[in-house]
């Protein structure tokens, strides 16, 4: 050390004088530790004398949150919810349980066992959604590892391979092997002297190498990446067959989902709660279900100077009124705009910009679970078909049976094709789709039922659409109030369709809300 | 571990139950309740649209644009009933290419037709909402036509639909007044392009469809943009 104190010496003293933390957030500033970006978290103030009355519409994640929150703070709440269930979308169907599909009511018929549970809304959580996550600890919800990407699950392509699935891995290491090689085999020193120096031209071409495993020569001749044709134990692995590669361009799968693991909310590792999504619902429900009132169909909003009015219809066909000092409403928004109400003219047009999503979840009860039979534990296959993807559960291993999800499309036109259809006919597209991915699947798979969001009562979409226009003229009037009235839910946030993204919301009205207050309690 | 089993089933079965409660003894709807202060007395039709068709036609059948769902409220009980039975039979919301009928039509089943008539009677006696601010609210798809043109052009449906648009109960013939214009629009489309009114069942969707066959997009734009004109109530 040239008599400079080091940064090293700096911590340890640092910590002499403020232990962990301050070393932590000493070594952060220096840029040694790289900063957690923090969602947000929330801490409202104690209420003291200044408690309030909040409205809040839809006991989904958002509404629940708010509650929650609320209510720890000292503040009073009534939570409005329109079905006969708390959750919204977050949603696990058991046995017993009711579809309310529009027209189309359904009754989950799988046998009645802890692990045959499915999760017809979101089905994982990315470990960077903190407040969820914080919610699970706090709530005592006991969570598992969930597997999202599955090297060793399918990849099938009506127009690939002949229609016949490929291994993933098989089809990612053919693709990298054929890039790799292009890379090593093109890398002209003139033309990257600007970007590297000569020693970083060699690198690169073993980086290539790397990257795609291929030989001394750079050239890519398969790889057991791709899983042994046979062999590899008691005798030699025989390596498969490089694929041709305009074949693999011939699949799809390269556009999208060969990289949905390289997606910051959809990398490994994953977490979903123990027995159910529904179980942070439940969560919530003991701390403020008592605050919930079930079947209550909002049908009036009015905006007064001080206040927030809200009409419903109870479970008696009773109208009541509800008077609040604040109102959070997690309707969808274009469910809003059927409301009596006297919202202003703008805020409707931006309740009226986003575009109703068309997903659709599918589940099958599996009589066995031969999926693991074919070395496949948890993970996605993913098809161009409708039902775009299989997944497998990450629970229940080994046991007898299983649910297994036969669809979820999540674009609109396969959505809105599998919608269209009764539930009977989805469950036999899924079955002729399903069997293009595992012969025999029919012979496994058994009662199924399906989730069409776009006609689920009370919800009639999912997830939010906003597209880049509607972002931009009317995301900001919706996250603003109009009067004391807030709109939340994932669809007033950048994370549409995730659970984090109503939670933010909630905050994001929540500390709206306390900044008035404050500001009012120092004018007064 | 299983969670609390959850309550057995949807509003629709709720209401049913309220229905059977409530029965024939429950006050009926008062008549032309004025906008800003709805008969909210409890009653059974009531329950039963809340049930079965508020979500998408909105409160008290102000109807929605967003879900493609039209006004409801003060139209004659006997037109709704009308087109509820053509869902039932099958000659609306059939058309391969009808997506808002093709919508709808499940909805109608499992629904007993003393209840739908029911249901019909109480919205025959709401009034409609001002669909025009609405529509401009929403971003609805207006037509933006001539009203003047289209006031011309209106002596033709008004032999049926009455001079104020107020429908015609001798002829079958619904209120247009106070209909949601991007609806009326998108049913004359309907009607012109065969969509409605071709089925062998639907007498007067097919007479309907006779006396739009020539009608342009641009006349209908005219007609509707006065249409939008009359008065709602």
């Amino acid at each position: 050390m040239d008599g400079r104190i080091s940064r090293r010496e700096l911590l340890n003293a640092v910590g002499a004088a403020g232990g962990a933390a301050a070393v932590h957030a000493a070594a952060t500033a220096l840029g040694l530790v790289p900063a957690v970006v923090r969602a947000g978290q929330l801490d409202l103030r104690p209420a003291g004398d200044r408690a309030r009355h909040v409205v809040v519409i839809g006991a989904g994640i958002a509404g629940l949150t708010a509650a929650y929150e609320l209510r720890k703070a000292g503040h009073r709440c009534t939570v409005l919810e329109a079905s006969h269930r708390p959750g919204g979308r977050s949603l696990t169907l058991r046995r017993g349980d009711v579809v309310d599909e529009l027209g189309a009511r359904q009754v989950c018929d799988f046998d009645d066992e802890p692990h045959l549970y499915f999760n017809a809304g979101p089905a994982r959580i990315p470990g960077t959604h903190a407040s969820l996550l914080r919610y699970c600890r706090e709530l005592d919800v006991p969570l598992e590892i969930f597997v999202n990407d599955n090297r060793n699950a399918w990849v099938h392509d009506d127009a690939a391979f002949g229609g016949r699935p490929i291994r993933n891995r098989e089809y990612r290491t053919d693709a990298r092997g054929f890039l790799a090689e292009l890379l090593a085999k093109s890398v002209d020193p003139r033309a990257l002297d600007a970007l590297l120096d000569g020693d970083d031209h060699e690198r690169l071409r073993e980086f290539a190498r790397a990257y795609g495993d291929l030989d001394e020569t750079r050239t890519y001749r398969g790889s057991d990446r791709a899983g042994y044709a046979r062999g590899g134990m008691t005798s030699p692995g025989v390596k498969k067959p490089v694929r041709d590669f305009s074949e693999l361009l011939g699949a799809n799968f390269w556009r999208e989902y060969m990289h949905w693991g390289e997606l910051a909310d959809q990398a490994a590792p994953m977490l979903q709660p123990v027995g159910g999504m529904d179980r942070i619902v439940d969560g919530f429900m003991r701390r403020v279900g008592d605050a919930v009132e079930l079947r209550a169909a909002v049908r009036e909003i009015r905006l007064h100077e001080t206040g927030v009015e809200v009409a419903y219809t109870s479970a008696r066909g009773e109208v009541r009124p509800v008077r609040a000092d604040y109102c959070l409403n997690s309707m969808p928004a274009h469910l809003v705009v059927g409301l009596r109400h006297n919202l202003p003219a703008r805020y409707v047009r931006a309740l009226s910009a986003p575009g109703r999503g068309r997903l659709v979840k599918l589940a099958f009860q599996a009589r066995r679970r031969f999926w693991e039979d074919e070395q496949i534990y948890g993970g996605i296959s993913w098809t161009n078909q409708d039902i775009t993807q299989i997944w497998y559960p990450p629970h229940g291993i080994h046991t007898g049976n299983g649910i297994i999800l036969g669809a979820y499309a999540f674009d609109d036109e396969p959505g809105y094709r599998l919608t269209r259809l009764s539930p009977a006919e989805r469950i036999e597209a899924a079955l002729v789709q399903g069997e293009k991915v595992h012969a025999d699947y029919r012979q496994h798979v058994g009662r199924g039922i399906s989730v069409a969001w776009y006609r689920m009562n009370h919800v009639l979409g999912c997830s939010t659409r906003w597209s880049d226009e509607a972002m931009r003229n009317h995301f900001a009037a919706l996250q603003n109030p109009a009067g004391r009235h807030y709109m939340v839910g994932d669809q007033i946030s950048y994370h549409p369709g995730w659970q984090e993204g109503a939670i933010q919301s909630a905050y994001h009205a929540l500390r709206d809300i306390e900044r008035r207050e404050r500001d009012a309690g120092t004018a007064g | 571990m299983r969670s609390p089993r959850r309550a057995p089933g949807p509003n629709v079965a709720a209401a049913v139950a309220i229905v059977a409660v409530l029965g024939a003894g429950a006050r009926p709807a008062a008549a032309q309740a004025p906008d800003d202060a709805p008969d909210t007395g409890p009653s059974a039709p009531r329950a039963l649209y809340v049930a079965a068709c508020e979500s998408c036609h909105g409160t008290d059948g102000r109807g929605n644009p967003r879900i493609d769902a039209p006004v409801l409220a003060g139209l004659s009980a006997a037109y709704l009933e009308r087109q509820l039975d053509g869902f039932r039979r099958g000659y609306r919301g059939r058309h391969p290419e009808d997506r808002e009928g093709l919508e709808m039509r499940p909805m109608i089943e499992g629904l007993a037709a003393a209840d739908l008539a029911a249901v019909a009677t109480w919205l025959a006696a709401l009034s409609a909402p001002r669909p025009a601010g609405d529509a401009a609210a929403t971003g609805a798809d207006t037509p933006g036509g001539d009203p003047a043109r289209g006031q011309t052009l209106y002596a033709a449906c008004a032999a049926c639909h009455g001079r104020s648009g107020e429908g015609n109960a001798v002829l079958g013939a619904p209120r247009l007044a106070g209909q949601a214009s991007w609806y009326t629009v998108r049913q004359l489309r309907k009607f012109t392009d065969g969509i409605r009114g071709s089925h062998p069942d639907d007498t007067s969707g097919a007479s309907m469809r006779a006396s739009v066959a020539d009608l342009t997009t641009g006349d209908a734009a005219d007609i509707v943009a006065w249409i939008e004109t009359l008065p709602a109530n």
